[in-house]
């Protein structure tokens, strides 16, 4: 489940009425603590006045006066990525939530970074499901169509019960660097989707994939973990077959058929010789 | 050790002097030229000369942080004669030496047609 901007914003955040003076929304500011206050006539959201401006501006001034009258907006159910793409792009410290045009909230750079770094899987560095979710939706918005890959690790549940739970887990970080350094050489990113299940994306197509998997394979046969057999993964490739421009009529229901797919590939592909299966995928 | 003085044998009175004068209306006469720095901004001004005399001021806001002004209100019936953005820049030429950031400026505008023709003899 990718998370959503409703779950790290500040519901019914302090407001200040536009017709007061710079010096009362400072006080406002120092005595709650806050950078910046949504600015309001009635119930109308009409700007932002942060820190910067009080500091800019007489105090004697209407906070009408001060403020910004265009602040950056996201609504509720935007993903945090697509909030946090937004403030680096226009280097702000936070975004008005606005549902229908009233103001529902706000989301400070800080908390959105605290709730992103929940993104973050720490045993192996890599990126969580719910920013997957993200990339895939995003590159299918943008009509294109990228290959997927679904990395399963062999016999998992035997390496724990033989080499016990530390032992996986040095195996879980090792696999998730070589996997990490393996997507960025060849242009894509690499995801721990759950347990020992890890997601590689190329925005390429599958023709230009295919062949890398067979180097991966072998790359993951030579890997060293200390006290440990070699591993081997089972792969289940999905996507990177409709020529670019195309967008889905739902992006989010087409990245879910796309990691299905390939994740229900991958079991397929448990004892294969080549050990990887190409998804069968039709009606997208 | 000596007592302190009570109040009642305090030297100390107020005097008061007053001015009066007629209060105009209204007060900021013509065209009020913002400074970007000033104690009143634009939405006040423009407020204040709403209040005071409803429906005659236009607020022209100057775009750009170039200029030390940040808006200029201009009675309405001026923008009749000339085009607001030739006034502004009269206003902005004319003003400059008084013009700074904390300035607000009040300007009086007389505007006097003047007119000649030539018509053919009887």
């Amino acid at each position: 489940m990718q998370r959503r901007v409703i779950d790290a914003m500040t519901p019914d955040p302090l407001v200040v009425e536009g017709e007061v003076s710079v010096a009362e929304a400072a006080r406002l500011m120092n005595q709650h603590r806050v950078g910046g206050l949504p600015v309001v006539t009635g119930e109308r959201l009409v700007g932002l006045l942060t820190s910067r401006d009080v500091r800019a501006a007489h105090p004697n001034r209407l906070v009408l006066d001060a403020m910004r009258k265009d602040p950056l907006t996201i609504p509720p159910e935007a993903s945090l990525f697509e909030a946090f793409e937004r403030m680096q792009e226009a280097e702000v410290e936070r975004l008005l939530v606005v549902r229908a045009g009233k103001l529902v909230g706000v989301l400070t750079k800080g908390a959105l970074l605290y709730s992103l770094g929940a993104s973050q899987d720490p045993l192996t560095g890599l990126s969580r499901a719910d920013r997957l979710r993200h990339t895939l939706e995003s590159y299918l918005q943008g009509g294109l169509d990228p290959t997927l890959v679904f990395a399963d690790l062999d016999s998992f549940g035997s390496l724990n019960k033989a080499h016990g739970h530390v032992a996986a887990d040095r195996a879980l970080r090792a696999l998730g660097r070589l996997l990490g350094g393996f997507a960025r050489a060849h242009g894509g990113e690499a995801f721990r989707y759950a347990g020992d299940e890890f997601v590689l994306l190329f925005p390429r197509p599958r023709g230009e994939v295919l062949p890398l998997l067979e180097e991966l394979r072998r790359e993951v046969g030579v890997l060293k973990v200390e006290g440990l057999p070699p591993l081997a993964l089972s792969l289940g490739v999905s996507g990177g077959r409709r020529g670019p421009g195309r967008v889905p009529e739902n992006p989010a229901a087409t990245a879910d058929d796309l990691i299905n797919l390939a994740s229900q590939a991958s079991t397929r592909a448990k004892g294969s010789p080549q050990g990887w299966v190409e998804a069968a995928e039709s009606s997208r | 050790m000596s007592k302190p003085e009570s109040r009642e044998h305090s030297q100390k009175h107020l005097q008061l002097s007053l001015r009066a004068q007629p209060f105009e209306i209204p007060p900021l006469w013509d065209a009020l030229l913002i400074g970007r720095g000033a104690p009143i901004g634009p939405e006040a001004a423009r407020r204040m000369a709403e209040s005071l005399s409803p429906g005659q001021f236009e607020l022209i806001p100057l775009e750009g942080e170039g200029s030390v002004v940040e808006a200029c209100l201009v009675r309405k019936k001026l923008l009749r004669l000339v085009e607001a953005e030739s006034l502004v820049q009269l206003l902005l030429e004319e003003c400059a030496q008084m013009l700074d950031e904390e300035a607000v400026i009040r300007v009086h505008l007389d505007p006097e047609l003047q007119a000649k023709r030539t018509l053919r003899l009887r």
